[in-house]
């Protein structure tokens, strides 16, 4: 063989390989992108700015209905009421503030009734499942079908609701898994188990699994400090004018000067609330481009157990692959 | 294969003036290679959508621009967004304010660790949602300890606070001596008289040394372009803030540019259920961060023996 043979044959396999990969690369094989699922947008609830409660100045400014706080609607102005104790010394509170115990017809609103009845024909999740075994065997073929009208399948939830309000406390970890309980609901666990005022204890329960409303203002559940000592409620209220609210040292403040009477006990908070340190701030940090928006105590606490409530966490970053926890914090050998 | 010619007098010599008929075959097989080979290098420009248009390419350094050249770009801006997302969005560039120095302090105390934050921040600064881009990272770690390689920041727990855990948001700390600037090798991002650290998205080069020099995870590259859905756009923006970023562009916290420097409060902060965040001038020794710097027991920089020296303080309370 010559070189020039030899040359040939070089320069022919240079070009055939190289063109080869050129043809590759332009037809991109093995070079696929890489398949992820789509990231779903952030549910909008998320983003929500507005504050866990209304206080009393909200619903002044809101001109918000306010007769809940017309307290000598039902008290005589003559008479303080009074405050009845149980043997733990305990406050007993009247079954007004509670709420009514079993669920009435204008509780539940149509698009709740129809999300309820959804989960009580599925009856997957535990709770569900725990109401539909209440509801008799009839009724069972009825709210399958599909003609069922509102106001019949109303009636049937009505009476199995009330049927599981009635029972013995419902609760168990297993069966609320994954069921995030109002702080009120927390405290009423804690000391409702059994007792009287264990079915509003079932309704709250029933209230969380599914989403329904609540009757803010009528429910009290007294939870204020771990210790249990502050049980009275003419610590904070005026006896002689339950509209008004009374520090220790005798001022009585409107429930929309609360912020005052908190104070009046949590002096290092409300010295870091008036310094602007505690609690939520919107609007502008520079005052001479716009207002600075605060908000009071009751924003967030409810003064009657005021610890502030657990929540679901947003969705985190989406992983490109499944990440364990074991991935995301290695063993570390100290 | 073009072999040698054996029979000289069968296949005489081309005249001396034409190239031989093995010459003329190597180099046609050689220059058709190469051309096959530079269409295939060049192929990736084809997925390439977003060629600068010459105003962009032969726009100044920030630094440089004159007030006119700057109202011009803004229009291009205002321009370019709303023929992509058909909303004409209010474009600004705004300056640092005199006697301004901020400061970030967050409360670890009451960190509950519900992440509204971070969505609220993407849905504020324009950060592209799939794939997804976020400033802030939540770790949650073991109480009774600042080791952060113990922390979880994909945590999906049903409720939070969990018991025993606490609740660390991590974003750009705003250092006064940063480590992202000193290594941009075009000057694409650099310390503003107010304490931020911002990013021309024109003007970086998409290398990520800055990525790589900052001991927070703090900046974000965008690999692809940015996708964000047409009723999510916040037209409120600003050029060193949340205009919508290009493929290829580093980004990052800039403690909401567009409204601290127009006097309000960050996204961040004003969302967050907990009041854990707080946000002020350091300067004005009547705000609240002056206060909380002032009067609180514990504040930690973090990763401070880096000396980064950051603007942003974690604090406890109680």
């Amino acid at each position: 063989m010559t070189a020039h043979t030899k040359t040939g044959i070089t320069t022919a396999i240079v070009c055939a390989t190289f063109s080869a990969l050129a043809f590759a690369f332009w037809f991109d094989s093995g070079g696929t992108h890489l398949h992820r699922p789509a990231i779903p947008l952030v549910d909008t609830n998320f983003l929500d700015k507005s504050t866990t409660r209304k206080s009393y100045a909200d619903l002044v400014r809101a001109g918000a209905d306010l007769s809940d706080f017309d307290c000598y609607v039902c008290h005589d102005k003559k008479s303080p009421p009074p405050l009845r104790l149980d043997t733990n010394q305990a406050i007993i509170v009247a079954a007004e503030h509670i709420g009514p115990t079993t669920f009435a017809a204008d509780d539940i609103g149509t698009n709740e009734l129809t999300a309820l009845m959804e989960r009580l024909r599925a009856h997957s999740d535990p709770v569900a499942g725990l109401v539909w075994q209440r509801v008799s065997n009839t009724d069972h073929l009825l709210l399958l079908k599909s003609d069922l009208s509102l106001a019949q399948g109303r009636d049937i939830v009505l009476a199995a609701l009330n049927k599981v309000v009635a029972e013995p406390c419902i609760y168990e970890s297993e069966r609320f898994k994954g069921i995030i309980l109002d702080s009120e609901t927390v405290v009423h666990l804690q000391q409702s188990q059994t007792g009287p005022n264990l079915p509003h204890l079932n309704r709250l329960l029933l209230e969380d699994a599914f989403g329904l409303p609540r009757n803010r203002h009528a429910d009290i559940v007294m939870g204020h400090g771990q210790h249990g000592r502050n049980n009275n409620c003419y610590n904070c209220h005026n006896e002689t004018n339950l509209t008004l609210l009374q520090p220790r040292d005798g001022r009585q403040l409107t429930f929309a000067q609360s912020s005052q009477l908190c104070g009046s006990c949590h002096g290092p908070t409300k010295a870091d609330w008036d310094a602007g340190a505690h609690g939520r701030i919107s609007g502008y940090w520079d005052t001479t481009k716009g207002p600075i928006e605060r908000k009071d105590c009751v924003n967030c606490h409810n003064p009657h157990h005021p610890h502030f409530p657990p929540r679901r966490p947003a969705p985190g970053p989406h992983p490109l692959r499944e990440v364990t926890v074991a991935d995301a914090s290695p063993p570390r050998q100290d | 294969m073009d072999k040698p010619p054996s029979h000289p007098v069968n296949n005489p010599a081309p005249p001396p003036h034409l190239p031989s008929r093995r010459s003329f075959l190597r180099t046609s097989a050689i220059l058709t290679t190469g051309l096959a080979a530079l269409a295939a290098s060049l192929k990736p420009l084809l997925e390439m959508n977003d060629f600068p248009t010459m105003e962009r390419f032969l726009q100044k350094y920030y630094k440089e621009m004159t007030p006119q050249d700057m109202d011009k770009v803004l229009a291009r801006i205002a321009d370019e967004t709303e023929k992509q997302y058909g909303l004409r969005p209010h474009v600004r560039d705004l300056k640092p304010m005199n006697g301004v120095e901020y400061v970030y302090c967050l409360n670890l105390t009451r960190c509950i660790g519900c992440r509204k934050c971070v969505h609220a921040c993407v849905a504020e600064n324009n950060q592209s949602r799939d794939p997804e881009i976020q400033y802030i990272r939540v770790l949650k770690l073991p109480d009774g300890s600042l080791d952060v390689d113990k922390a979880d920041h994909f945590y999906a727990s049903e409720t939070v606070p969990q018991k025993g855990f606490f609740y660390m948001p991590v974003q750009c700390q705003q250092c006064k001596n940063p480590p992202c600037v000193k290594v941009c090798p075009v000057h694409a991002t650099w310390q503003e008289a107010d304490g931020i650290t911002v990013i021309d998205y024109d003007w970086c080069i998409g290398c990520r040394y800055c990525e790589a020099a900052c001991p927070y995870w703090a900046r974000r590259f965008n690999f692809t372009q940015p996708s964000i859905p047409k009723d999510r756009l916040n037209p409120d923006m600003a050029y060193l803030g949340n205009r919508p970023r290009r493929q290829g562009v580093m980004e990052k916290c800039h403690f909401c540019i567009q409204r601290t420097r127009a006097g309000r409060y960050p996204a961040c902060l004003e969302i967050c259920p907990a009041g854990a965040r707080k946000f002020g001038n350091i300067l004005d020794p009547n705000s609240e961060v002056s206060y909380i710097l002032r009067s609180k027991r514990v504040f930690i920089q973090l990763k401070e023996e880096m000396g980064t020296s950051p603007r942003f303080f974690y604090y406890f309370d109680v």
